[in-house]
């Protein structure tokens, strides 16, 4: 059966090809013809294939993709037994580190275990820490992976569309004589162990972490200037009494003028910390206006208000991770999503301890873990990408 | 052309390295393009990818045929992709998608879409360098002048190359729409 449909799908390849070349006899036009009326479907694939657009982004995309990288991926998981001439070299490195070690003890009085465990640890692949990561993806269809050093530069209608600093898309808004009705929303897309930043249109900045989507307009139309979020992300919204800014997260909205808050919306738990100035949280037609250094909180049905210290919730955009009688399982979550390791618990008990303390955003996970175990309540063992907590 | 691909089936068969690069030039970039409308996760798809060609490599000896090969791409990757979107749980954002891939006509269309890109994208790689770098850089939404500066040449020189670029392809894929479209002529 699957070669009936292998052989099937052949024949169409060949004749589209044909068909577009323009290769075809006359009867054979005919019949491809009969073949395109037959059915909705076949009028549809043929559109899909002459559609330059989805053409030209798959040339994009093909330029993205690091073949090489791929195959070096492949010939690693392939060759997993080495050839005994590299295995011998294996043992000949393991010696020639052995007697390196032993030099450095004899001359310096250096502690041989570390040396020692830090040449084996280098056999694991290990997580690495995040980084400057998004997918820019525009209401046309266009779609870009951006790092910190990509470099993408497009025009949209009444827009200009930058990613050329580190880590920063920036929309600059342009002239246009023709008035622009529609406003189509366009989407920054974060993935586990990613951060960017965006400034939008009207100039307001926007710090989006892991795990997160900001979708928003190349320029704001209408009375207001809306924007909508999964995940976290911390505004510098600009002021404009006239024109509100309304972050849309789910069926809840926070409104403001022009200040600075935390927005984190993950796994159900939706939190709104105030920085500077003025907002308004609305959900289910109730609103909570909140003043400088006041969090909202919603989990169900649950709606806690209250005084917190802000920076244990905006500092991540500063490159710090502050727990504060933190949960583990909190602090793992952050983790999980700024490192990409799933993480697995040996006794759900572990998940109610409780952590405070500062660590370094952009520290390997070895440090952040090795800082933690100092509580001795916890162990962590990394086995690849998986984590695993235990007593 | 056939013929040519079938022999290095044979070397692939018998655990030739370079048959298996041969075909991995291929089909990589078409398999993940055939990942990416399903999943949106590039990084994601492209791991995916690696795999299959993993498995593909392990079950080399039972390959048939050059169609079986493409087939056995094809279905693994389709297989995978539903399989990550079932056990991440992501049925909901990906309804369509999902739907599409399951029924067999929607993959079999999927196939012939990813297969006629595929050789378009063939011919416009086998451009001499410079005519298709111009075209990359025209991709990219840069114009004349910004390709002359990045290229180091003059813009008569980016002119030249695109009108060579477009009278190749014009040959080669004649009423191929793209080629208007890309060079913008």
């Amino acid at each position: 059966m699957d070669k009936d449909l292998g052989i099937s799908i052949e024949e169409k390849v060949l004749r589209i090809k044909a068909y577009l070349d323009e290769t075809l006899t006359p009867e054979e036009e005919v019949e491809f013809r009969q073949w395109l009326d037959a059915s909705v479907s076949n009028r549809i694939l043929l559109d899909r294939i002459r559609d330059e657009r989805s053409l030209v982004d798959k040339i994009r995309f093909a330029e993205r993709c690091d073949k090489e990288k791929g195959w070096c991926n492949i010939q690693k998981k392939i060759k997993k037994r080495p050839t005994i001439f590299i295995r011998f070299m294996r043992y000949v490195a393991v010696l020639i580190a052995i007697v390196v070690i032993g030099i450095a003890v004899y001359q310096v009085g250096d502690n041989p275990k570390e040396g020692d465990s830090e040449f084996l640890a280098r056999e694991q692949p290990v997580p690495t820490k995040g980084g400057y990561k998004a997918y820019l993806e525009l209401a046309t269809g266009e779609r870009w992976m951006l790092d910190s050093i990509s470099k993408v530069t497009t025009r949209v209608e009444g827009a200009v569309i930058k990613a050329e600093d580190k880590g920063t898309v920036i929309i600059d808004e342009q002239r246009t004589d023709s008035i622009i009705e529609k406003m189509e929303y366009n989407r920054l897309v974060i993935p586990r162990g990613g951060e960017y930043k965006i400034v939008l249109a009207d100039g307001s900045q926007v710090w989006i972490n892991s795990q997160s989507v900001l979708e928003f307009p190349a320029r704001f139309v209408g009375k207001e200037r809306r924007v909508k979020l999964t995940g976290e992300a911390y505004f510098d919204v600009s002021k404009d009494v006239e024109k509100p800014f309304v972050v849309e997260v789910g069926d809840k909205e926070v409104q403001v003028l022009g200040t600075s808050f935390n927005v984190n919306d993950y796994d159900g738990k939706f939190m709104t910390t105030l920085v500077t100035g003025k907002v308004q949280v609305s959900v289910n037609d109730k609103n909570y206006i909140l003043t400088p250094s006041m969090q909202v909180r919603i989990e169900g049905n649950d709606i806690l208000v209250g005084k917190v210290d802000v920076r244990e919730f905006t500092a991540w955009k500063d490159g710090l991770f502050v727990f504060k009688k933190q949960k583990l399982r909190e602090v793992m979550d952050i983790l999980s999503r700024w490192y990409d390791v799933d993480v697995f618990y040996q006794n759900l008990e572990l998940q109610n301890l409780h952590f405070t303390g500062t660590i370094q955003r952009h520290s390997e996970i070895s440090g952040v873990l090795k800082f933690l175990e100092k509580t001795d309540i916890v162990k962590f063992t990394l086995n690849g990408k998986t984590l695993i907590v235990s007593k | 052309m056939e013929s040519n691909v079938g022999d290095k089936l044979v070397g692939f068969r018998n655990g030739d390295e370079s048959a298996f690069r041969y075909y991995y030039d291929m089909y990589y970039n078409a398999l993940c393009l055939f990942g990416v409308r399903m999943l949106r996760d590039e990084e994601v798809v492209e791991d995916i990818t690696q795999d299959v060609f993993v498995n593909l490599w392990k079950a080399r000896e039972t390959i048939e045929s050059v169609l079986h090969l493409k087939m056995y791409l094809y279905q693994s990757m389709r297989h995978r992709c539903l399989n990550y979107i079932r056990v991440k749980k992501l049925e909901e954002d990906y309804r369509v998608e999902y739907a599409l891939l399951k029924s067999e006509e929607g993959f079999g269309d999927a196939v012939v879409e990813e297969e006629v890109h595929r050789v378009v994208m063939e011919e416009i790689d086998s451009l001499p360098q410079e005519q298709r770098r111009v075209i990359l850089l025209h991709l990219e939404g840069k114009n004349n002048i910004e390709i002359a500066e990045v290229m180091e040449v003059s813009v008569n020189t980016v002119k030249t190359h695109k009108a060579r670029a477009r009278q190749q392809l014009k040959t080669k894929l004649q009423d191929l729409f793209v080629i208007t479209f890309i060079l913008g002529l």
